[in-house]
């Protein structure tokens, strides 16, 4: 064979060789930076997973926390729906209440009890804000104005002269125990009264709280003194009104919750629509004059969910209280 | 067309030739010769060889080409036995070629030099294939057909009438499997 073909193939083989590993090592060289990108790839795919690890016990714990704060506050709210009290209706008088908190529960609050044989006392509060923080205020205010023997409520009426020194010196009482410049307690308004059932007479004290209205001889009055709020001045001079009440007239009290429920075409509710669905309906009995407002107050909200505490107390003066009757009551219980 | 062609084609001519046929054919062609078998190749460098490859031993090019697709037909199945094992008569294998080893191949390698197949499946002993592809290659089919006939031990007849080397748009080829 010419040696020249095998020197050609010698050569040819010599060529393919060395072009085959150039190519090997170039391939090699892609393969080890694609390794690269790809251990970086892994690298940040560990740290999303990492991250999305970390968010997701974050939300577990997050829901954890939700669910015990939704189910203690499902435990206050109907520890507060048990504070409120039970409808009145008696000879002498009559009392109901309307209470829609706007969250779980309210910074409003109210109550009503006997202070003595002939002393109805009432009080309706509206603590700043809503929910938790207020709530807790207001459940403080229920505490000490609960009616017992060492009470302020009774304190008040036995130590002070008359009823309006009486009812200034609790709002006063509380204003003393919830003023604190240095904390960020909250304040309230308050409007606390007292129905003398055997004189006729209404004393009662304002501070901040929308006026009561008195619905009498079929007419509905606006009787107010204004004040300020319990909590925000060191002595807010608080002061007494006080007015005669005659067999079969209303007193209304409401939270301005009613008054500002907002409707984005109509606007608020409002006062005046308040005191004329009450003045319509003041023929009817409290709890249904009570039910008018409220089915009208949900209508105008569309929705169940209010933006603010919604509370309404209607007081019925029936008659003066029957001394005798009265002690046969009290003789029984005893 | 891939490097590992060409040296199936240098393989069979310095087989059956020797290695100075192979050397000037290079020589003839003025091509190198160092083809690395997955790097891929101008198509023209394979019909300039065959061309060669006839000027030198004086074989007829369609019948050089044939050769040439028997003897790759064996290469193929010692890599690719799975695709042979799929089939055990000619006609379902031959089917396959297009709907399912050269789709594997164009899988492994995106830019390999592909011709296309259509059927028609007249009946169990006949088959049409049409062979398109810009290299006219339609006698390496014939080839490669031959060496499966083989291979599944099949006797048949191949009509290939119509070609894309007379000015046809593909090839016909009707085969006939007889028993
Ligand atoms: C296991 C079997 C088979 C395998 C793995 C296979 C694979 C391949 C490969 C890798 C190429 C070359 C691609 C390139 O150079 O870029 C090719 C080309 C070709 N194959 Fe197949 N093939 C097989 C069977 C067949 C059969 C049975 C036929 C005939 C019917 C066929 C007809 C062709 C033709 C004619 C070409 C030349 C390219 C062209 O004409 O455009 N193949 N095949």
């Amino acid at each position: 064979m010419d040696a020249d073909v095998l020197n050609r193939a010698y050569e040819r083989e010599k060529a393919r060789r060395k072009k085959a590993e150039a190519l090997l090592e170039e391939k090699s060289r892609e393969l080890y930076l694609s390794y690269e990108k790809l251990q970086e790839s892994h690298e940040q795919l560990q740290q999303t997973l990492d991250e999305h690890n970390r968010q997701t016990e974050e939300m577990t714990r997050l829901v954890t926390t939700y669910t015990t704060v939704k189910d203690d506050l499902e435990i206050a709210a109907s520890l507060q729906a048990d504070l409120l009290p039970d409808p009145v209706d008696t000879t002498t008088h009559a009392a109901h209440g309307y209470f829609q908190p706007a969250q779980f529960i309210a910074g409003d609050a109210y109550d009503y009890f006997m202070l003595s044989e002939s002393v109805f006392a009432f009080y309706i509060i509206d603590v700043e804000g809503h929910g938790a923080a207020s709530a807790m205020t207001s459940f403080a205010v229920h505490s000490q104005l609960t009616p017992k023997l060492d009470g302020i409520c009774s304190r008040n009426l036995h130590t002070c002269n008359n009823h309006a020194d009486a009812v200034i010196a609790t709002v006063n009482d509380l204003n003393n125990n919830f003023y604190n410049p240095d904390s960020k307690n909250k304040y309230f308004t308050m409007l606390y009264g007292m129905l003398d059932l055997q004189a006729g007479k209404l004393t009662w004290c304002q501070a901040g709280h929308p006026a009561l209205t008195l619905y009498s001889e079929g007419k509905p009055i606006e009787l107010g003194c204004g004040g300020f709020p319990v909590g925000i001045l060191e002595e807010p001079g608080f002061e007494a009104a006080e007015c005669d009440i005659k067999p079969g007239d209303r007193v209304a009290i409401y939270s301005d919750g009613i008054t500002e429920c907002y409707n984005e075409n109509k606007g608020f509710f409002g006062k005046d629509r308040l005191i004329d669905i009450l003045l319509q309906n003041r023929s009817s009995e409290a709890y249904q004059s009570i039910a008018t407002v409220r089915d009208e107050l949900l209508a105008w909200n569309a929705g169940d969910e209010f933006n603010d505490d919604v509370t309404l107390l209607l007081i019925d003066y029936k008659k003066p209280v029957d001394q005798a009757e009265w002690n046969s009551v009290a003789t029984l219980s005893l | 067309m891939k490097g590992v062609v060409f040296n199936y084609l240098a393989e069979m001519v310095e087989e059956g030739f020797g290695l100075e046929a192979w050397d000037s054919i290079l020589q003839t062609t003025g091509l190198s010769g160092n083809y690395i078998a997955s790097e891929t190749y101008p198509d023209e460098e394979i019909l300039m060889l065959v061309d060669a490859a006839h000027e030198k031993t004086g074989i007829d090019k369609k019948e050089l080409i044939r050769s040439f697709g028997r003897y790759l037909l064996p290469s193929f199945r010692e890599q690719n036995p799975q695709f042979f094992e799929a089939h055990t008569d000619l006609r379902s294998f031959l089917l396959s070629v297009d709907r399912m080893i050269h789709i594997e191949v164009r899988k492994l390698h995106p830019d390999a030099a592909l011709p296309e197949f259509d059927y028609d499946e007249e009946s169990e002993s006949e088959l049409t294939m049409y062979y398109t592809s810009p290299r006219k290659l339609c006698h390496l089919a014939e080839g490669l057909i031959d060496a499966s006939a083989e291979h599944y031990n099949t006797k048949y007849t191949l009509d290939h009438t119509e070609c894309m080397h007379d000015g046809a748009e593909r090839c016909t080829l009707h085969l006939k499997f007889l028993d």
